[in-house]
């Protein structure tokens, strides 16, 4: 059996003749295929993306509305309060006089007498590879026992800025302490106003209302600034308790 | 018999078959066109119908009303960060305090401490007292508290010298402050 198709160009006319009236209907479904595949399909796509962004900004929207909200409710006085409390526990930067304060508040609460004392600076990168916080170290002598330095570092503990000791050292009435004082710069780059701002959490609540009562955290709780010292004090303590 | 397949037969019933082809195809390519206008104008006018311009203009405008909060926002902010760092600096760090007052509170009122010194939570402790006994008492407490509290490990008697001239007892521990 032949299968063979005769396709010359007689034959080709006589189909085109014969056909010609299926190309533009057959062509008009290519094109409107393709307009669909190409650019509504797209276009539908894009709506979806479109409809999902409007949502976000719908929320980002409702989110600074609800920050406005929050913050014009908030007690000006107490959050100032409350933010000078905390930035004073944790300072943005090497706080040397908040140290000395510290050092002489802690001293004075448990009657120990401070003697020579030697900061260790340190960097500006520095990081305390346990707490990933940077800090200032500091080496003091105190004129205090066992007890009484014991009873320092207590004290210290809760004064403001936070401090960890490392080192103690007692023999008899001479102790030398290291601690490291923490800072931590504050946070680069633009707070996004989007986020909703929350209350704070009951956990936070209790942990400024804690730091609230160390010493030197809040105006109240501050020692008497060295400004006002007698000048040329007598006493063994150099910063004048 | 030819079997070469002759497509422009002439019979009758494929004249009738092929309008009827090319009517359906008609009738496809207007109801695509169609189709194809409709959805076309449909998501045209659901995207010209799109809110965001409107959202990006009421976000702009209640951003500049948040920016005469803009102090108190800082304080919130800062005070937050804050929060968060001391926590993690308050759960971090060693703090022997507790651990210190509860030994020390077991020297007895005939003793005293002598010396201390810590070092990455090693503690080495020296007390005296003209009584053994006192302490003897002394490191069964802190032994007790030891096995209970599991404040101290490793703990380890390192001397006991007594002085002839002030009849007085030394006793040097160390440990690990757990």
């Amino acid at each position: 059996m032949n299968n063979k198709i005769n396709l010359d160009v007689n034959v080709v006319d006589i189909l085109y003749r014969k056909y010609k009236q299926f190309l533009f209907p057959i062509g008009v479904i290519i094109v409107c295929l393709l307009l669909f595949i190409l650019v509504i399909i797209p276009q539908i796509q894009n709506y979806f993306l479109l409809s999902d962004q409007t949502g976000l900004e719908n929320q980002k929207l409702l989110n600074i509305r609800n920050n406005i909200s929050f913050l014009a409710n908030l007690d000006d006085n107490k959050l100032s309060g409350q933010a000078q409390t905390a930035s004073s526990v944790l300072p943005q930067d090497k706080d040397f006089t908040g140290i000395l304060f510290a050092l002489s508040a802690a001293s004075a609460k448990s009657s120990t007498l401070l003697g020579n004392y030697s900061f260790t600076v340190g960097t500006l990168g520095e990081k305390n590879i346990g707490s990933g916080f940077p800090f200032v170290t500091l080496t003091i002598q105190l004129n205090s026992n066992v007890l009484n330095t014991i009873k320092f570092i207590d004290d210290l503990y809760k004064t403001a800025p936070i401090a960890e000791v490392k080192k103690i050292s007692t023999d008899n009435e001479d102790s030398q302490v290291t601690i490291n004082f923490f800072y931590q710069p504050e946070a680069l780059g633009a707070v996004d106003q989007t986020v909703p701002l929350l209350a704070l959490s009951p956990k936070q609540v209790a942990l400024i209302n804690t730091l609230s009562t160390w010493s030197n955290a809040s105006p109240e709780n501050t020692l008497i600034p060295f400004t006002s010292l007698p000048q040329a004090s007598p006493s063994a303590n150099p910063f004048g308790f | 018999m030819s079997a070469d397949i002759n497509l422009a037969s002439t019979e009758n019933k494929q004249s009738i078959k092929i309008e009827h082809a090319l009517l359906i195809i008609r009738i496809a390519a207007v109801v695509a066109a169609i189709f194809v206008l409709a959805s076309a104008s449909i998501v045209f006018i659901l995207n010209l119908t799109n809110p965001m311009s409107s959202i990006k203009n009421q976000q702009n405008q209640v951003l500049q009303n948040l920016n005469s909060y803009k102090n108190k926002s800082g304080n919130y902010n800062l005070l937050n960060e804050r929060l968060r760092d001391i926590s993690m600096i308050t759960l971090k760090r060693t703090d022997y305090t507790e651990q210190l007052n509860k030994i020390v509170s077991l020297i007895g009122s005939d003793t005293s401490a002598d010396t201390l010194t810590i070092v990455d939570n090693k503690f080495t402790l020296g007390i005296s007292s003209t009584s053994l006994l006192s302490i003897s008492h002394f490191l069964d407490a802190v032994f007790d508290v030891s096995d209970k509290s599991k404040t101290f490990t490793n703990l380890n008697i390192d001397s006991l010298t007594t002085n002839v001239g002030t009849g007085n007892y030394s006793l040097y521990i160390s440990g690990q402050i757990l």
